[in-house]
């Protein structure tokens, strides 16, 4: 059998929302007083006649609710405010005061405050003095990257086979090289009294007939490609190693 | 051994795919041992196999803009200890010589056919840089005989093969070479094979050409009688030295010659030293026109490189390119397939500086 103490606003409560009355008796004299006057209360409007509402009441409550929202809030609007009772407001405060737990803003009112970092004024101010940049940035920066055809990073790295570098440090290596090169054949000749060496260049003629080719470049090439045709035919009477490739051995 | 282990490897490829792409992380150490077995019996087989075979050879070549073709058999020996013999049988198609001038040329092109026209690897580990083989395990008949078909592709293709390796010897047994833009430039297949040939009274290849290897602890004035020029740049597209050797043409005129391989190409560098004087020359050889002393060179405008007067030349035929002049009274004969820009920069990184005076 229960024990727990007897809640008069509780019971009351129970005792309203029940769908049918119970036989046990309340635990209090007060809540039997209150029982029978309650009952007394039902019994005295359930013996009134009712009245069914007037018509007219429910067309004004249909216009009422067809006017829309703004009609609505002017409605709202028109209704009399009502303010929370003061006990509330007194009952709140001393719960609070009772809280032994601190407030939010305590809590952050006793942080110490942090400055931003000064990265972060610079990277504001190039945001707002060119918006459209710095947005299409991000864009750009969140794009899928594809990735190189395989092909291609064979070939750069046969081509760049001796060196057996990463793709950045070769850049890197190869353009303080570049810098070197540049730095010492600029700054030398103005060092010291050496000669200096220039390079011999040439033109090259492009030639379509087999004629104008050098007698043993032309028997080289015929050997290579498989024995075309020549036309200069060999000479008779020399026998036949003389009419050599340079490739016998 | 060759057939045990041509025979194991034949059977490890079934019909599944074999594809090596070498000189990266795919290499020696990546479980690829059969694939690098396979290449080194093919660049082996010509010299330790004994064969003979009748092989029909094409050639297509552009001549003044025009494209013609040369198809011809020839008839192969070798005693598998190095020595090989190639008898040409006559033109089929395209020849405009007599037949006897046209056997004579092409006998006179012994050596040099058969150790840089056919098909060969000629060096694994340019090779292995350079190429990748791929295989698809298929078989197909070659002459009778059972071969593996493999394809090999330059990795900057600029030329490609496709070959028909009989199973047994490793010799290639069909070939076709093709440029970059995927036209055939030669092509060659076996006929008849014979794996038990009678060597009875074939003459096999005699040097004619007087080519004895440059020793390189001596040095190459001794050995040619003038210093040769070196280059310093070779051919971007993965070249190698590989060997040098002193040659005689025709004339009597002795060459310097650099070999240099991507793998299975040649490249040749060839200087005859200063030139003689011209009572020494013989018919058909221009003399220099520039007054002696200057080594060919016009004086340049201030603040340029001088230019060589006589200037080179270059001819190309497909992949095939040999550019050739008269340079510092050297002349100069570059030979291969590589592009002109890449055999003019190997020629000019092979000239010396001036030295030119503050």
């Amino acid at each position: 059998m229960s024990t727990s103490p007897h809640n008069c606003e509780s019971f009351r409560e129970e005792h309203l929302l029940a769908s049918s009355r119970t036989a046990e008796a309340p635990a209090c004299g007060d809540c039997r007083g209150w029982i029978r006057r309650s009952d007394l209360q039902l019994g005295l409007l359930g013996s009134l006649e009712r009245h069914p509402a007037p018509l007219a009441l429910d067309a004004a409550l249909a216009d009422a609710l067809e006017v829309g929202a703004a009609g609505q809030e002017a409605l709202l609007r028109g209704l009399e405010r009502q303010s929370a009772p003061p006990a509330l407001g007194a009952r709140l405060a001393a719960e609070l005061a009772a809280d032994p737990r601190p407030s939010w803003a305590g809590i952050v009112g006793s942080l110490a405050p942090k400055a931003a970092p000064s990265v972060l004024d610079r990277l504001v101010d190039e945001e707002l003095s060119d918006p459209e940049a710095a947005v299409t940035r991000r864009f750009v920066g969140g794009l899928f990257r594809a990735r190189g055809p395989r092909g291609l990073a064979d070939r750069i790295e046969r081509d760049l086979r001796p060196s057996r570098l990463g793709g950045r440090r070769l850049t890197l290596s190869l353009g303080g090289l570049a810098a070197a090169v540049l730095l010492v054949w600029g700054v030398t000749p103005l060092l010291d009294g050496s000669p200096t060496e220039q390079r011999l260049s040439f033109t090259v003629v492009q030639v379509t007939n087999l004629d104008d080719l050098d007698p043993f470049a032309r028997s080289l090439v015929e050997g290579l490609a498989g024995g075309r045709v020549n036309p200069v035919q060999p000479a008779s009477d020399q026998p036949p190693g003389s009419v050599n490739d340079g490739g016998g051995r | 051994m060759i057939r045990r282990s041509l025979g194991a490897l034949f059977g490890a490829l079934g019909l599944g795919i074999l594809s090596i792409s070498c000189g990266s992380s795919a290499g020696l150490t990546d479980g690829t041992s059969g694939a690098v077995d396979l290449i080194t019996q093919i660049q082996q087989a010509p010299y330790l196999v004994s064969h003979s075979g009748v092989r029909r050879v094409e050639s297509n070549y552009n001549l003044d803009g025009q494209n013609d073709h040369l198809v011809y058999r020839e008839e192969v020996f070798t005693d598998g200890q190095g020595g090989f013999a190639i008898n040409p049988l006559g033109a089929i198609t395209g020849a405009t010589l007599p037949a006897g001038d046209f056997q004579l040329l092409q006998k006179a092109r012994e050596g040099f056919h058969f150790r840089y026209r056919d098909f060969l690897v000629r060096d694994l580990a340019a090779f292995l840089q350079n190429y990748k083989l791929t295989s698809f395990g298929q078989v197909v008949q070659v002459a009778g005989r059972d071969c593996l078909e493999l394809s090999i592709e330059r990795k900057d293709a600029s030329l490609s093969f496709d070959l028909a390796m009989d199973v047994e010897t490793g010799l290639v047994l069909r070939y076709r070479e093709l440029d970059a833009s995927g036209h055939t430039y030669s092509k060659m297949e076996y006929e008849s094979f014979d794996p038990a040939p009678d060597l009875t009274g074939v003459t096999l290849h005699q040097p004619s050409n007087q080519e004895q290897p440059l020793d390189p602890s001596t040095p190459a004035l001794a050995q040619l009688g003038f210093q040769p020029f070196i280059p310093k740049l070779l051919p971007s597209s993965g070249f190698f030295f590989v060997e040098a050797s002193s040659v005689v043409d025709a004339l009597g005129t002795t060459w310097a010659k650099l070999s240099y391989t991507d793998g299975i190409e040649t490249v040749f560098f060839l200087d005859a030293g200063p030139r003689l004087p011209e009572s020494a020359l013989g018919v058909g050889v221009k003399s220099s026109s520039s007054p002696p002393g200057t080594g060919g060179l016009s004086g340049g405008p201030d603040g340029t490189a001088p230019e060589l007067q006589d200037g080179v030349r270059c001819f190309v035929d497909g992949p095939l390119t040999v550019v050739w002049g008269e340079v510092l009274e050297h002349r100069m004969i570059l030979l291969g397939k590589a592009t002109q820009s890449e055999l003019s920069g190997m020629l000019q990184s092979a000239l010396p500086t001036l030295q030119l005076g503050k």
